[in-house]
């Protein structure tokens, strides 16, 4: 894609000008929280590709919505934005056709880590295969250290849900990685 | 065996080098720059907008209230009123309609929007622009189709710039048209 010059202008203007929590510019925000929801995206739909579309229209939703986010509350904004826009494409017949016939998640490990990672990419792949509800339980608690009472409250649901969730999401966790130790 | 507890500390090993990047920043911006530009077009930028229609209105008002000596061809219908800051048609066009849950836009003959920011964009034009008109069966129409996410589709036909749905009842919505056009560019 080629960004002309005046494009790039009135990006770098929306950029700086606009600062969604009153104290963290957008500029900020993307360096802080760009990653996690690319990679909760990711987590969710096991393709690189659209994990960065999801991680695109939360921003730009974040840019052309312009909603006033509460201090230290930014994450948790972007982070439920990023489920919902993974729910919609998850039930679309489209995404299950691709992903779910071709099961792809891959990990992307630092050069250095190439070879050492069997463990650790099993426990990746355990987390991708389970169902989507229990998915953004695991995310959200264990990778993004969210409370319970906020995870509840990102997900309209009830306390009492998310922790039976969680807690149904670590057995299938563990079930899945001793099937794996087994093989 | 890793634990799930383990599981911030992995993902910083398992996916590395997935990370939000430049590029990705860049695609944002561009995205998001396109959008306010799309937005402004659309919707014409409502406050002067909003202040042409008003004082239109307001001489429309006076001038029948000042020249009611003079017989009328037939009754007066405003179609639109304005309150706040948005004008509010009699009709509305249905708003069963979730943009956010909008698949597709297709309009036989000229083509199908599947961005689901465009397509998003284009029901908000129905929503807001679309006024009731009145029109017999629109001859030589082709079918407006929109297809949500649960796959159900709704069927208009449409001859511009009218839509009409099954129970015949009929809009007049140039906008969607112009917008619809210039996406298809």
């Amino acid at each position: 894609m080629i960004f002309g010059r005046g494009g790039s202008t009135v990006a770098h203007q929306a950029e700086t000008a606009y600062h969604p929590s009153g104290s963290l510019s957008f500029d900020e925000l993307y360096s802080r929280y760009a990653t996690d929801v690319l990679r909760v995206a990711y987590y969710y739909l096991g393709n690189r590709e659209m994990a960065e579309d999801v991680t695109q229209d939360v921003f730009v939703k974040l840019l052309t919505n312009r909603p006033s986010l509460e201090e230290g509350r930014e994450k948790a904004w972007l982070l439920k934005v990023a489920l919902n826009r993974c729910r919609d494409l998850w039930r679309s017949s489209w995404i299950k056709k691709v992903v779910l016939g071709h099961p792809g998640f891959e990990c992307f490990p630092a050069p250095e880590q190439i070879g050492l990672l069997a463990d650790q990419q099993s426990l990746s792949e355990a987390v991708n295969r389970l169902k989507p509800e229990f998915k953004e339980v695991i995310l959200l608690f264990y990778y993004q250290g969210f409370s319970v009472t906020e995870i509840a409250e990102m997900l309209g649901i009830a306390e009492g849900t998310v922790s039976s969730r969680l807690s149904r999401a670590r057995e299938k966790l563990q079930k899945e990685l001793k099937g794996d130790g087994d093989q | 065996m890793s634990r799930p507890e383990e599981l911030r500390q992995v993902t910083e090993k398992t996916l590395y080098g997935l990370t939000a990047d430049d590029s990705l920043k860049c695609r944002i911006l561009q995205k998001a720059s396109c959008s306010t530009a799309s937005k402004h077009r659309f919707f014409l930028q409502p406050v002067p907008v909003l202040c042409t229609v008003f004082a239109a209105l307001l001489a429309a008002v006076i001038a029948l209230n000042t020249l009611q000596a003079v017989p009328s061809a037939g009754p007066v219908e405003i179609k639109s009123f304005i309150a706040g800051n948005i004008i509010v048609h009699s009709s509305l066009f249905p708003d069963g309609f979730d943009p956010y849950s909008v698949r597709s836009v297709t309009v036989e003959g000229s083509g199908t929007v599947t961005d689901p920011e465009q397509c998003r964009m284009l029901i908000s034009v129905l929503q807001d622009y679309a006024v009731p008109a009145e029109s017999d069966a629109l001859s030589d129409h082709s079918t407006l189709e929109i297809t949500e996410e649960s796959g159900g589709t709704f069927t208009f036909d449409v001859c511009n710039p009218y839509l009409s749905d099954e129970d015949h009842q009929v809009w007049s919505c140039p906008e969607f048209f112009s917008s619809f056009d210039r996406i298809m560019e």
